[in-house]
């Protein structure tokens, strides 16, 4: 019953940020279908593609969203932690469903007006993939990208002020700047490169599957589902005591 | 109707020890006082019985059943509290909505004649509301969310004297109606004197009084009068405290005297409960 009511919660929640997403893409796609339409009749060259990295920035962006006011409404109403996190996890579920369906759709539209590759044909070099395989592989996409945003918030909310600033500097100096000048310094990129190599490994890119690509989202948000749990479960809420 | 049982509970915020090892039980269909000072350990306390923070040590059962991470247990208590849970964005009309998604009892009918009663218009979004309208709305969610324990964490706080009076009465109508076990911890003890059954003192995290309100007015008495006159008819009592104005002295003591043989001039009152709470807590 409580979680019934919490993912209803969390789906009111997403309402309206779809509802304007979904409008701007729309809106979008009019735009790029009438210039793709122009476009080939007057026999010019013109392609349009990748909608679903804006889809996978915004579920993101709901993940990151989905902590803080919910964690302090849910102990207003004697929601568990537990409930707390498998309210979100099928709400996210069912967004990313939703969304790989309706970013199917638009693919398909797109590819009636003109040259259009979604980003699944641009990463995997299918021209004509299946729908099933779309939808599977945009899934699993929202659905890592909705965890990662997750742990991140529910990371920041454990952490006091000195360390979030620790870290909201430091991980990114790291990551953009120390990491790649200590590695072309010390062994001359190969760490990097190993990393690219791996990444285009676990994404299917390198061997062209997008199976391999979906395992390792799953794999990767079942990672992050438990770390985002194991952060969660002893969070407390902030409060002053008197 | 649910009963709390709270046992050595322990709660250190590093070197700071916010409750030292305290058990109580909390009965059915009782109005509960939880008195302390600033600091005292009553926040910390409503709190972990609500599992939104962790004990150091000790357990918290309702019914029997320990409340950390038990939806049905968390499911029985309603815990107004003085700090802002809700996004200020919502309005109150939301958080009844809400309210009543989590806690399926509750009275909404109730909470608009509430709402209407207290002047409060449920289209307003919390941000603009004032400090004693923010009381007002956890107030109405509380009172109609009929949840069978209701924990209330000062819950007149910002509120006028006719404001504070209405949530009195409203409390005891609420009660009457439907009886449900009601903590209220606040700092207003004279006014909530008069609806506490059973009284709770915590001073420095520990429990230094747990009993029934009649029997905590009955274990002692005032005694005024002028203050050589006090002294006298007071010697050999446990005299808790006095306070002296203008050669006229009160001395609260423990224990009761004979009225009859106090000197003219000398009289010998009930005590107040605020007066105990004071003399209890400064001591």
């Amino acid at each position: 019953m409580r979680f019934l009511s919490a993912w209803k919660y969390h789906l009111a929640g997403i309402k309206w940020p779809l509802i304007i997403f979904y409008s701007v893409m729309a809106a979008l796609l009019v735009l790029m279908g009438i210039s793709l339409t122009v476009a080939n009749r007057q026999n010019i060259q013109m392609s349009a593609g990748g909608l679903e990295m804006a889809s996978i920035i915004f579920v993101f962006i709901v993940g990151l969203n989905s902590f803080s006011q919910a964690f302090l409404m849910f102990s207003a109403n004697g929601v568990s932690r537990k409930t707390m996190f498998l309210s979100f996890l099928a709400m996210l579920g069912v967004m990313a469903a939703g969304m790989a369906v309706i970013d199917s759709a638009y693919g398909l539209i797109m590819k009636t007006a003109g040259n259009y590759q979604s980003m699944f044909e641009q990463m995997y070099g299918f021209r004509n993939t299946t729908i099933i395989g779309g939808f599977l592989w945009r899934f699993c996409s929202y659905l890592a990208a909705g965890m990662t945003g997750y742990l991140i918030t529910t990371l920041y909310y454990r952490m006091n002020k000195p360390v979030k600033l620790l870290v909201s500097i430091g991980v990114p100096v790291l990551l953009l700047i120390g990491m790649p000048a200590l590695d072309n310094a010390l062994w001359g990129g190969a760490v990097s490169e190993a990393a690219g190599r791996f990444f285009a490994w676990s994404s299917g890119v390198s061997t062209g599957s997008p199976g391999l690509g979906m395992i390792s989202d799953i794999v990767f948000s079942v990672v992050l589902g438990m770390l985002s749990y194991i952060t969660l479960r002893r969070a407390p809420v902030k409060t002053k005591t008197s | 109707m649910s009963q709390i049982e709270v046992r050595n509970l322990t709660k250190k915020y590093g070197a700071v020890t916010a409750l030292n090892d305290v058990s109580m039980t909390i009965g059915e269909n009782r109005i509960y006082g939880l008195l302390g000072r600033n600091g005292a350990g009553k926040s910390t306390l409503l709190n972990l019985i609500t599992n939104r923070i962790f004990p150091t040590s000790g357990e918290v059962l309702i019914d029997g059943e320990p409340v950390l991470e038990n939806d049905r247990a968390l499911g029985k208590v309603y815990c107004m509290s003085e700090q802002p849970l809700y996004s200020d964005s919502m309005t109150v009309r939301n958080v009844l909505g809400w309210t009543s998604e989590f806690y399926p009892d509750m009275d909404t009918e109730y909470a608009l004649v509430l709402a209407d009663r207290f002047k409060l218009n449920i289209r307003k979004r919390l941000k603009a509301l004032s400090t004693g309208y923010s009381s007002i709305y956890k107030i109405i969610v509380a009172l109609s969310c009929n949840a069978p324990v209701l924990l209330l964490d000062e819950p007149v706080l910002g509120l006028d004297a006719n404001f504070r009076d209405l949530f009195y009465r409203e409390l005891i109508a609420r009660y009457s109606e439907r009886p449900s076990t009601i903590v209220v911890s606040t700092h207003l003890i004279e006014e909530a004197a008069d609806v506490i059954e059973h009284v709770f003192i915590i001073k420095d995290g520990r429990v230094i009084l747990d009993d029934t309100t009649q029997n905590v007015l009955e274990a002692g008495c005032t005694v005024t009068g002028p203050a050589a006159l006090v002294d006298a008819y007071t010697a050999g009592y446990k005299v808790l405290g006095s306070d002296i104005l203008g050669g006229i002295k009160s001395a609260y003591l423990l224990g009761t005297v004979d009225a009859s043989a106090a000197p003219a001039g000398v009289e010998v009152s009930r005590m107040k409960l605020q007066s105990l709470f004071i003399h209890l807590t400064n001591a």
